[in-house]
């Protein structure tokens, strides 16, 4: 069971990431602010690749980390936990080959297209006129076929309405539209945003300058710290 | 087994199974329509035509759609170089969970450059194989990770390291079999989930995906298809290796071709005489693999 | 080949047809499925009589293959030709969450094994039918489904009390095999029914009580 959770899990964030790349940066532009984008200061791209090739650099290198982890917690207490039992992955031949035949490939490419360069043209359209903001993917679009799936968590509701004198065949108007509920946002995470909000803005007008509020705050901390202190003893 | 042998074997295979598979499923779907049908190595032909044609980009796509036939190729000869697929060895060792993750970072690449011309049908196209890879993906990783727990590793070459020991595996594996079977034929938009030779972009799944791949790219990238198509029947034909009792490595892997074979014509047969199911009925012939692979999980973890 | 060693792999073959029932849309290849069910329930039973000895036995299986395995499948069938329903429609939950409940609610029955020490291990796909049945009952809207639920779950006690170390008496199982059939009898007539004052046979919609 738990291994068809795993499954799912990567296959969900996999899909999670197509469509968040995919709508942040693919395809035309979806808004006037959006077409006058430009990219950022170097420093601020410099610290995001940083922090991303930490991440991947994690990921693979993870047995060595644990040995690691497990060698500086066991100096620490006594019984350590038996870290170094994690499974070790066959990811270096693997990776090896995706680099060589990538490198491969890629120096290939580039070496044919110096003499025969691609052609830049229009996106295919099926002859439906130009591809514009209007018809790129959004968030809702590309998660429709799941979320009509399970529609009955979303309270999903699609409304189609043709007029016209063969309204079959030849519509004059053709409305559909698409009525999607978020549960997760409206009834978990809004309620829990709102009651962070107000308990930071009670919390923020205690600390308003009053020094007696700020040695009244250390005093109590103090003493909570002295009665716990004294439990765990 | 000598793992240079094994290495020449599967690169030797790698080249020429691929499309000698994809031109078997024509032939014999010419066959079955009453045609004389392309010759066997028509595909080869075809990738030498397309290398020779020029390129056409879209305006609009960046460097990830020119970047997407790369990684394809180059994962998926990774992966075909790590899966036991022809019945011995694999030269590289192989995991469940490498496997699986590989297979979804082709078609993460895959996705990405459909995303990235702006055409809608490429959204669609995307979208849809979103969605169905929910179920195909878990149903492939839960029905191979039902052997993995009946051999307690994750590594192939203990889960395929000889053929049946008992009944109860032989039972397992034809279970495994059935749910990697229908995995595959949704994961390569197959018959009876997408029909590879339509032209109507709207039902296209996985080619709507590469419509805007032209000449060298999509060489590449027809070659990436065909070569998935090879090792994940071949890994299916490896389960049901399973089932028979251990044999040699030669006879092992010529069973495997003709397995192979018997695939090719199982999928002409099916694109015959199947029609392609609607788009709304697709998660329910697809959720049958998940639960065939989810009892075979379950019924692995509980007898060891 | 001794008991256990069939009846083990058989069971789980029956659990897996009930699964497979679930995610059918069909109505005629559920009967179909129903009916392969519980023809190898008859043959399994047919079969444990001839080892047990016991003629009784054999008569009760072979009961349940004539009666139960081939006629009820052609009365449903018949039936639902009468009546004219070929498929459900409008389920609340679609197939694919249903099979994926179906698959969570067995793992979950096989993870917590309720009577571990005192059921053979043929108890559990036993138990798994009936949960299937019930399962199949509750997420259905034709009457006639409805009906082949419960034969399901009548499948799955039968099989419990056959493949128990001390199984029942025979006479216990026939009679609760006439009591089975009369009530189908019963509910096939009521959907005739049904149908013809409704003009369709959704449970669904049979929710208002008149006086």
């Amino acid at each position: 069971m738990a291994i068809s959770c795993l499954a799912l899990i990567g296959t969900l964030v996999t899909s999670c990431f197509i469509r968040t790349i995919g709508i942040a940066f693919q395809g035309r532009p979806r808004s006037a602010a959006a077409e006058k984008a430009h990219e950022v200061a170097s420093g601020m791209r410099a610290s995001q690749i940083i922090l991303s090739c930490a991440c991947v650099g994690l990921g693979l290198c993870a047995p060595w980390m644990l040995r690691l982890e497990s060698f500086v917690i066991g100096q620490h207490f006594a019984s350590g936990p038996p870290l170094s039992s994690a499974w070790t992955l066959p990811l270096g031949s693997a990776i090896f080959t995706v680099l060589v035949v990538a490198a491969a490939v890629t120096g290939w490419l580039i070496n044919e297209r110096s003499f025969d360069p691609a052609r830049v043209y229009i996106t295919w359209d099926c002859g439906f006129g130009d591809v514009g903001p209007r018809v790129q993917a959004t968030s809702i679009s590309f998660a429709q076929p799941v979320v009509r799936m399970f529609g009955t968590l979303f309270n999903y509701a699609h409304t189609l309405r043709l007029e016209g004198l063969d309204s079959r065949l030849f519509p004059d108007e053709v409305l559909s539209e698409t009525t999607v509920d978020h549960p997760l946002e409206h009834h978990v995470y809004g309620p829990a945003v709102k009651w962070f909000d107000q308990l930071s803005h009670t919390i923020m007008e205690m600390q308003q300058g009053s020094i007696h509020i700020y040695l009244l705050t250390m005093l109590v901390t103090l003493a909570l710290l002295l009665v716990i202190g004294g439990y765990l003893q | 087994m000598n793992s240079l042998i094994s290495l020449a074997v599967y690169a030797v295979n790698i080249v020429f199974a691929p499309l000698l598979l994809i031109g078997a499923i024509r032939k014999m779907k010419a066959i079955l329509q009453g045609r004389q049908g392309p010759p066997l190595w028509q595909s080869f032909l075809d990738i030498t035509k397309l290398l020779h044609k020029g390129e056409t980009v879209s305006a609009t796509a960046y460097w990830s759609f020119n970047a997407a036939p790369v990684i394809n190729i180059s994962v998926l000869t990774a992966v075909a170089l790590m899966t036991p697929w022809l019945g011995i060895r694999s030269p590289i060792a192989g995991d469940l969970f490498l496997f699986g993750y590989l297979l979804v970072l082709a078609k993460f690449a895959t996705s990405l450059s459909a995303l990235d011309s702006g055409s809608s049908f490429g959204a669609i196209g995307a979208s849809r194989e979103t969605a169905i890879s929910l179920f195909s993906e878990t149903a492939m990783i839960a029905a191979l990770a039902a052997i993995a727990l009946h051999s307690h590793s994750s590594s192939f070459s203990v889960m395929f390291a000889s053929g049946h020991r008992s009944l109860y595996a032989a039972a397992l594996s034809g279970l495994v079999a059935t749910a990697l079977w229908m995995a595959s034929m949704a994961d390569l938009s197959r018959m009876p989930f997408d029909d590879p030779t339509t032209h109507l972009e709207l039902t296209m799944i996985h080619e709507a995906q590469v419509l805007e791949n032209s000449g060298r790219n999509l060489a590449i990238v027809e070659f990436a298809t065909a070569l998935r198509t090879v090792v994940l029947i071949g890994i299916t034909a490896r389960v049901i290796l399973l089932m028979l009792p251990p044999l040699s490595h030669i006879v092992q892997y010529l069973v495997t071709i003709v397995l192979l074979a018997l695939g090719a014509a199982t999928i002409a047969v099916c694109e015959t005489t199947l029609v392609r199911l609607r788009w709304r009925r697709l998660p329910n012939l697809l959720s049958f693999a998940v639960s065939a692979a989810m009892v075979a999980c379950l019924v692995a973890a509980l007898r060891g | 080949m001794s008991i256990s060693l069939t009846t083990e792999p058989v069971s789980a073959l029956l659990a897996i047809l009930a699964l497979w029932m679930i995610g059918v849309t069909q109505y005629h290849t559920t009967v179909v499925l129903f009916g392969i069910q519980t023809t190898i329930v008859g043959a399994l039973a047919a079969w444990i009589g001839w080892e047990h000895k016991e003629p009784m036995l054999i008569g009760v299986g072979a009961a349940v293959i004539l009666l139960k395995g081939i006629g009820a499948p052609l009365y449903l069938s018949y039936a639902a030709r009468k009546i004219g329903c070929r498929r459900e429609r409008g389920l609340a939950i679609a197939p694919p969450i249903q099979l994926f409940v179906a698959g969570a609610a067995i793992a979950l029955l096989a993870l917590s094994h309720p009577f571990r020490g005192e059921l053979p291990t043929t108890a559990m796909p036993s138990i798994d039918i009936l949960f299937l049945g019930m399962l199949f009952m509750v997420t259905r809207r034709l009457a006639v489904s409805q009906i082949i639920g419960f034969l399901v779950l009548e499948n799955g006690i039968f099989l419990f009390t056959v493949t128990l170390t001390h199984p029942m008496p025979a006479l216990i199982d026939m009679g609760v095999l006439m009591d089975v059939l009369a009530g189908t009898m019963l509910a096939g007539m009521l959907a005739f029914r049904i149908n013809n004052a409704f003009e369709h046979i959704d449970v669904a919609q049979l929710t208002e009580l008149h006086g």
